[in-house]
């Protein structure tokens, strides 16, 4: 058995956002599925429409089906006005009729006792086989009777009474009495020994109108003492038989009682009663409501559905007595509604409080947004302003001229121009200057900067901006055609020196260095060209130049003296041969002539030589040795000669002391080694052994040397092989002599880059 | 007792024929050197009476450098600067050391042998 009043319950708090969110749609939902077969109930109202309980009952069955597909019929007994049995059958009548004439319905719900005791005692006849759903039932007994019933359940509506009279105590605990207002009807009187039952825990009285007559129970209540309060039980006829509407008798008491006032039931709420645990009506028919939507959507059957027991009351209280009585919210028990509240301007408002909110908040964020992106803008322009007047300086300032130039109008010409078939545009423009001269005068300057107003010599940019055509050379042209040729190739950089006129017509030497800017390389419309100024850089070279070919002529001129005067000397000493008889002196003298000439030959060839510093060796030791044969040798004894020599340039300063040393070697040969030799032969080789030193070979095949004891220089018998000696020391050379059919010199001799090695270079000269 | 004699010259034919003839003349020729270095270390060792330095030399050294590290020493020798770059910036540095004598190439023993006598 399922029990759904505690599922229904939970969503109480929701139902006046139910009502509001659904009632348009119950309403559009049973007219717009008016051919979909909807579920067709009837609710069967005890009373009538104008009935104070009426309202609620029909919301809680509404609300229920809410978004169902549902027709709603209700048809009223009115048996609270027409208590008599003609009535009742007139109405059975009726409603035979009608059902006998209308689709059967799916289900029926009926609202209190007396339309259940009804549906009950006709349930054969009209409503066979259709669920019953019941609610607002007094009558316990038959009620829970139902549970037998496999076609009807529902729910209990019972007063609670302990709990109200305990709400009204914990409330108000000074209470003395808390009154009973009772009249003689059956439910009165039912719900009065129930009060009674109680009477042990609270302090209870009645103000029955069984003796009192409405103005009598009005006296009553205006002398109640103020630690009093009222439950009205029930209230339609008096001692004097009297009757009056549950609002007429409602509105006597509350106008004349001055204590709270609590009450059974949900009606009368909101006029001029404080509350109580109350009857909900709305709660009643939620429920009853409820069990049917189960049997009807979900595949249930009535007998599942024990009746529920416990009726679905709720704590009730009216702000406006709360406020009254000086009751506050926290004061009351836990879930009780309260009617009547003032909302405040926050609860009335706080859906257009939030939104304008979110909008101020939304445009707060905007204009912050805003003023963040002004501001930012700001310093942006700013920095950017600093930015161009920085690179505004840079170029204005730069300490090299510095031109913007436009070639696009260059571009287009060269582009579009006819070119005769075959030929390139390097030898078009080469066989064509005019066409070149076009092109110059068709480059735009744009700008120009203060280095390039000096540069030129002119007052303004003004003068410059005309074009730079007019400051062009023969020298300029042809640069300016490269530069056409490499730009038209594809390249976007180009540097050339060039010479370029001033304003005033002065020539200047100038290096051009362009550039075609970024994402121009198509049209060039934006080429940056910087000039630097080498006149005086030029000058200056010319100069050094000039200097160094007078340096060079002088240095020639210097050897050439230097040998004229060792030839000088060579003579005297040739003359002192003519005129001497001294066969010694004679050697001697031709010793000595031929080491002059040694040291001259090397004069002779720097001075003859391109360079004034180097002498090529092999040259230089071919004529050197071949000198020494003809000096020494005699037409009986011609001596063969073979020299081998690698391509080296050695200075001066290696030179004659080899050339000296060749020479001592050579000659003392051909004067003392070949004497009955029939083919004397001397081979002189030189070759570089490494990239430090050289090796001399000089060989002859003569009686050869006798190796003598070692001397001192003043005991050496030769003064040629001591010149040997120091000469080798000198170059920091070794000697080897070995004597094997012949004498064979070998001596290794650091070259100038082995020698530095160890000693540097000379200090200072 | 003779003067003992250093000479430092970077031409090997021309020292050779300085020593043949100061020998000749009765003095010692203790060595012959042809680097600055050479000469300084020689100096400190042998310490001869008169040092012959030729100006031009081989090496990082030249011949006033290498005397101005001669003449420190306490036993400092006579110099007598030999060379043949006759230049007033030359001289003056060499006259700073306060020399024996200062001569231009070509030179004759002769001349040395008077001014060391004299």
């Amino acid at each position: 058995m399922t029990n759904l009043h505690n599922n229904r319950f939970v969503t109480l708090p929701f139902i006046p956002l139910l009502l509001i969110l659904t009632f348009g749609v119950v309403s559009g939902v049973s007219g717009e599925n008016a051919d979909s077969n909807p579920k067709r109930i009837l609710m069967l109202s005890s009373y009538h429409p104008a009935f104070p309980t009426y309202r609620q009952q029909v919301d809680g069955v509404r609300d229920t089906f809410a978004g169902r597909d549902v027709l709603l019929d209700v048809e009223f007994m009115d048996s609270k006005r027409f208590i008599e049995e003609e009535f009742r059958l007139q109405f059975l009548d009726m409603l035979s009729t009608k059902l006998s004439q209308l689709p059967p319905y799916d289900g029926v719900i009926t609202a209190n006792d007396n339309a259940l005791s009804f549906a009950l005692a006709h349930q054969k006849e009209l409503f066979p086989s259709i669920p019953i759903t019941f609610f607002g039932i007094n009558n316990r007994k038959l009620a829970l009777a139902q549970n037998r019933n496999p076609q009807v359940t529902g729910v209990v509506e019972a007063v609670s009474m302990e709990a109200t009279l305990q709400m009204a105590m914990e409330l108000f605990p000074q209470t003395s009495t808390i009154y009973a207002i009772v009249d003689r009807t059956p439910t009165g009187q039912e719900d009065l020994a129930t009060f009674y039952s109680y009477s042990s825990r609270f302090p209870l009285d009645e103000l029955s109108l069984e003796r009192l007559s409405f103005d009598e129970l009005e006296a009553r209540l205006r002398g109640l003492n103020e630690n009093s309060v009222v439950l009205l039980i029930s209230a339609y006829h008096d001692r004097t038989g009297d009757r009056l509407t549950f609002e007429e008798s409602l509105s006597r008491i509350t106008a004349n009682s001055s204590v709270p006032i609590f009450h059974l039931y949900h009606h009368g709420m909101g006029k001029g009663i404080f509350g109580g645990k109350l009857i909900s009506h709305y709660q009643q028919a939620l429920t009853a409501a409820a069990i049917m939507e189960e049997i009807l959507f979900s595949e249930t059957t009535v007998d599942e559905f024990s009746v529920v027991e416990e009726s679905p009351n709720i704590y009730m209280a009216d702000y406006v007595q709360m406020e009254k009585y000086g009751i506050r919210e926290q004061d009351l028990p836990e879930g009780t509604q309260v009617m009547n509240r003032p909302e405040s301007f926050y609860r009335e408002n706080w859906v257009q409080i939030w939104s304008l909110m979110v909008v101020i908040f939304l445009e707060g964020a905007l204009i912050l947004l805003l003023i963040f992106n002004i501001q930012r803008k700001k310093s942006m322009a700013r920095r950017l302003m600093a930015s161009e007047q920085r690179f505004r300086d840079l170029f204005e300032y730069a300490p090299v001229a510095l031109l913007e130039e436009d070639y696009s109008e260059v571009k287009r010409y060269l582009d579009f121009q006819l070119i005769p078939g075959g030929q390139s545009l390097e030898s078009f423009l080469q066989e064509n200057p005019r066409e070149v001269e076009k092109c110059a005068g068709m480059v735009r300057i744009l700008d120009a900067n203060q280095q390039a107003l000096s540069l030129f010599k002119v007052p303004s940019k003004a003068p410059l901006l005309t074009g730079l055509s007019r400051r062009f050379s023969e020298k300029t042209l042809e640069v300016f055609t490269q530069e056409l040729l490499s730009f038209y190739r594809g390249e976007t950089k180009f540097s050339a020196p060039s010479q370029m006129k001033t304003h005033l017509q002065d020539p200047i030497w100038t290096n051009l260095h362009l550039v075609v800017a970024p994402h121009n390389e198509k049209e060039w419309d934006r080429v940056y060209e910087g000039i630097e100024n080498i006149t005086r850089t030029v000058h200056f070279q010319n100069q050094l130049e000039n200097t160094i070919r007078e340096k060079d002529i002088l240095l020639g001129e210097i050897h050439h003296r230097v040998n004229n005067n060792l030839a000088l000397i060579s003579s005297f000493l040739h003359l002192q041969t003519m005129v001497s008889n001294n066969d010694a002196l004679n050697r001697f003298l031709q010793d000595s002539m031929t080491r002059i000439k040694a040291m001259s030959l090397v004069h002779e060839k720097l001075f003859r030589n391109s360079t004034i510093e180097n002498i090529d060796l092999s040259e230089y030791i071919h004529d050197l040795v071949h000198e020494i044969i003809q000096a020494y040798s005699s037409s009986s004894t011609e001596v063969e000669c073979v020299i081998s020599c690698e391509k080296l340039t050695l200075s001066i300063n290696f030179m004659i002391p080899l050339g000296l040393v060749v020479n001592e070697i050579v000659s003392n040969s051909i004067k003392h080694a070949f004497e009955a030799v029939a083919q004397p032969r001397i081979k002189v080789r030189i070759e570089k052994i490494n990239s430090t030193h050289l090796e001399l070979h000089i060989n002859d095949n003569g009686i050869g040397i006798q190796p003598a004891a070692p001397q001192s220089p003043q005991q050496k018998s030769s003064i040629g092989l001591l010149i040997i000696d120091t000469l080798i020391d000198q170059l920091e050379g070794s000697k080897q002599v070995v004597t094997d059919h012949g004498t064979h010199y070998t001596i290794i001799l650091p070259t100038e880059e082995g020698s530095n090695e160890q000693h540097n270079t000379y200090s200072r000269r | 007792m003779s003067s003992t004699i250093l000479i430092v010259e970077d031409e090997l034919l021309i020292a050779l024929t300085y020593r043949m003839d100061l020998e000749k003349r009765g003095y010692t020729v203790i060595g012959v050197c042809s680097t600055g270095q050479e000469a300084v270390q020689s100096v400190e060792q042998q310490q001869p009476d008169v040092v012959l330095m030729d100006i031009h030399l081989k090496g990082q050294m030249d011949g006033i450098e290498a005397a101005e590290l001669i003449m420190q020493s306490e036993t400092a020798p006579a110099l007598i600067f030999i060379t043949g770059n006759y230049e007033a910036p030359t001289k003056e540095r060499a006259n700073s050391l306060e020399p024996l004598g200062f001569f231009v190439k070509p030179v004759t023993m002769q001349e040395i042998d008077h001014l060391i006598r004299s």
